[in-house]
């Protein structure tokens, strides 16, 4: 078994937080991973993407070239990194920052107001945890139990509102969208 | 075995060195090497270490000198132009016997380069950075694990040759997080500096008989009177036994020079066989040989992993250690090949070496060179590999 997922942003969206919370879960489970990340040396508005490989034996090659997973969290994360997913991989994007869907193939589209629900919630940065929460569900890959643990031992600040956003992301209940 | 962790490449240098017994870090902040800076500041403290940021790279080799002199192990770590501003305190540790460690996460160059791309451009810095001859040891890990576990070879081989040590690693592994079980401490064997124990009368700075000897070395303020770095006020230039310099009249100073450049090859040299560590996979029955060091070492084992399902007989050597450099190694693995692969991020440093090494045997050499800041992927690696195999 290898899963990879790329979560793909702009400075400043949390998604490089997102991947370690991901990868640490993973581990905590039992499993293998590795989680790397490419941006530039802006603190926010430029280009941040977080890697993660995820395995059940030692993860030998350790980045990400052809994601199984793919989320989209601006429209020009989305057009940098579509043309990476596999041809039968899962797209989740959030609504607010990407408007622009290309041709969806053989794909499996999620659109998921990630922002949003974290605006309902109080505040916006929570976003990414709300992220993690989701595509843990829907890829199977994670226990509720083990993503609380980790944003626990991971996310000094806002303990009750991050654990919130695993609960709000574990709830939503998710369709494919055409 | 310890716990089973997520833990990133640059936390892994810092733990391995809290366990190699490292208790003093001096360093100047520089991406991509900050995190280890970081760390060393949340975990030294707690382990009645201390964690200075100076005011500069050359401040900061020197301060760990300091440091070491006074007996306690010392280490930093810094990237790019802050590795080349530590080539003057490499220089000065290696004539002095100073035992440091430095880390060297590599990023592109020349110059400021680029802070956020990696690379593999400083092979040759890190070994011939600095003025003057003498031998270094360089080693390269190729894993988050190895990060941790070369560490505490680093600080063990600085103390036991009194010598400095370079890690030299890429932004690619410092700042990957991998899975990693590190090992329970109390299993992980430690060395330390030899110290004098005979009279304190008599006791030479730098007591060496043979080429192949390292001085016992006593601590700064302890009972036994060392002579580094000054005398009479004045900068003390390479030093004799004594620790005086080589320079009086009363000495014979070509002799006694070439003795301690000699010397300071040779307690290294001498043990080879333990200093140069290389890990050979499926190169038995290879046709094709890759050889690679650090985190292009993995890519290349993965690429041996995908070959061999194709049917290609394809090997790695990988150079855990690169100085002294593995040419011996190089050139028995290499006796069967049709040709050898050398990955690299740069513009054929290694492949310079390895050419060397195989000089006269005849075996092709390909280049796989990437200077664009991309990673070498195992998929280039098996391409050229098929070209030559046909």
């Amino acid at each position: 078994m290898l899963i990879e997922l790329r979560i793909a942003g702009t400075g400043g969206q949390g998604s490089v937080m997102a991947g370690q919370l991901f990868a640490a879960a993973a581990v905590k489970q039992g499993l293998f991973a590795t989680q790397s990340q490419f941006y530039g040396s802006e603190i926010q508005g430029g280009p941040a993407v977080a890697d993660v490989r995820i395995s059940d034996e030692p993860v030998m090659f350790p980045w990400v070239t052809a994601p199984d997973i793919l989320v989209a969290l601006h429209q020009n994360a989305l057009d940098a990194h579509l043309k990476y997913l596999k041809p039968d991989g899962t797209l989740i994007y959030d609504p607010l920052f990407v408007t622009r869907l290309p041709e969806k193939g053989g794909r499996t589209v999620h659109a998921v107001r990630l922002a949003e629900m974290a605006d309902g919630l109080g505040r916006r940065v929570v976003a990414n945890v709300i992220a993690v929460a989701v595509v843990a569900r829907l890829s199977g890959l994670l226990t509720q139990d083990s993503v609380r643990a980790v944003v626990d031992e991971r996310i000094a600040r806002g303990k009750e509102l991050n654990q919130k956003a695993v609960a709000t992301g574990y709830a939503l209940s998710i369709g494919a969208t055409a | 075995m310890g716990e089973r962790r997520l833990m990133l490449g640059n936390e892994a240098f810092c733990e391995g060195a809290i366990a190699a017994g490292v208790r003093f870090f001096a360093g100047y902040p520089i991406t991509p090497a900050t995190e280890i800076f970081e760390a060393m500041s949340r975990r030294l403290p707690g382990v009645g270490g201390v964690c200075i940021q100076m005011e500069d790279e050359i401040a900061s080799i020197h301060a760990c000198m300091g440091a070491s002199l006074v007996g306690v192990k010392a280490i930093t770590a810094t990237s790019g132009i802050g590795f080349s501003l530590m080539q003057g305190g490499l220089g000065d540790a290696a004539a002095s016997e100073i035992p440091i460690v430095v880390i060297n996460v590599q990023r592109v160059g020349p110059g400021a380069g680029v802070a956020t791309a990696s690379a593999q451009m400083d092979f040759m810095q890190s070994r011939w950075g600095s003025n003057g001859d003498y031998m270094r040891i360089v080693l390269a890990p190729s894993t988050v694990s190895e990060a941790h576990s070369l560490t505490i070879k680093a600080v063990n081989f600085s103390e036991r040759f009194r010598v400095p040590v370079v890690i030299l690693t890429e932004l690619f592994l410092g700042l990957l997080r991998d899975t990693v079980e590190t090992p329970d401490p109390g299993g992980i064997e430690l060395q330390e500096r030899p110290r004098p124990s005979g009279p304190v009368d008599g006791y030479l700075t730098y007591d060496a008989r043979t080429v192949n000897d390292v001085p016992p070395m006593a601590d700064v303020g302890s009972e036994y009177r060392a002579t580094y770095f000054y005398q009479n006020g004045a900068w003390r230039s390479t030093h004799v036994p004594d620790g005086y310099n080589a320079d009086e009249f009363t000495r014979d100073k070509g002799v006694q020079l070439d003795f301690f450049i000699r010397r300071i090859h040779e307690k290294v040299l001498s043990h080879r066989d333990e200093v140069v560590m290389t890990e050979a996979t499926r190169t038995d029955d290879a046709e094709i040989l890759v050889v690679a060091y650090g985190i292009m070492a993995q890519v290349a084992k993965e690429a041996v992993h995908l070959a061999r399902q194709q049917g290609i007989r394809m090997g790695l050597l990988k150079l855990t250690t690169v100085w002294p450099f593995p040419d011996a190694e190089v050139r028995a693995h290499a006796a069967r090949a049709k040709a050898v692969i050398v990955p690299e991020m740069s513009r054929g440093q290694l492949l310079g070496e390895v050419g060397k090494a195989l000089n006269n045997t005849g075996v092709p050499i390909l280049p796989l060179q990437h200077i664009n800041t991309r990673f070498i992927t195992p998929q280039e690696i098996i391409a050229l590999c098929s070209a030559v195999a046909r």
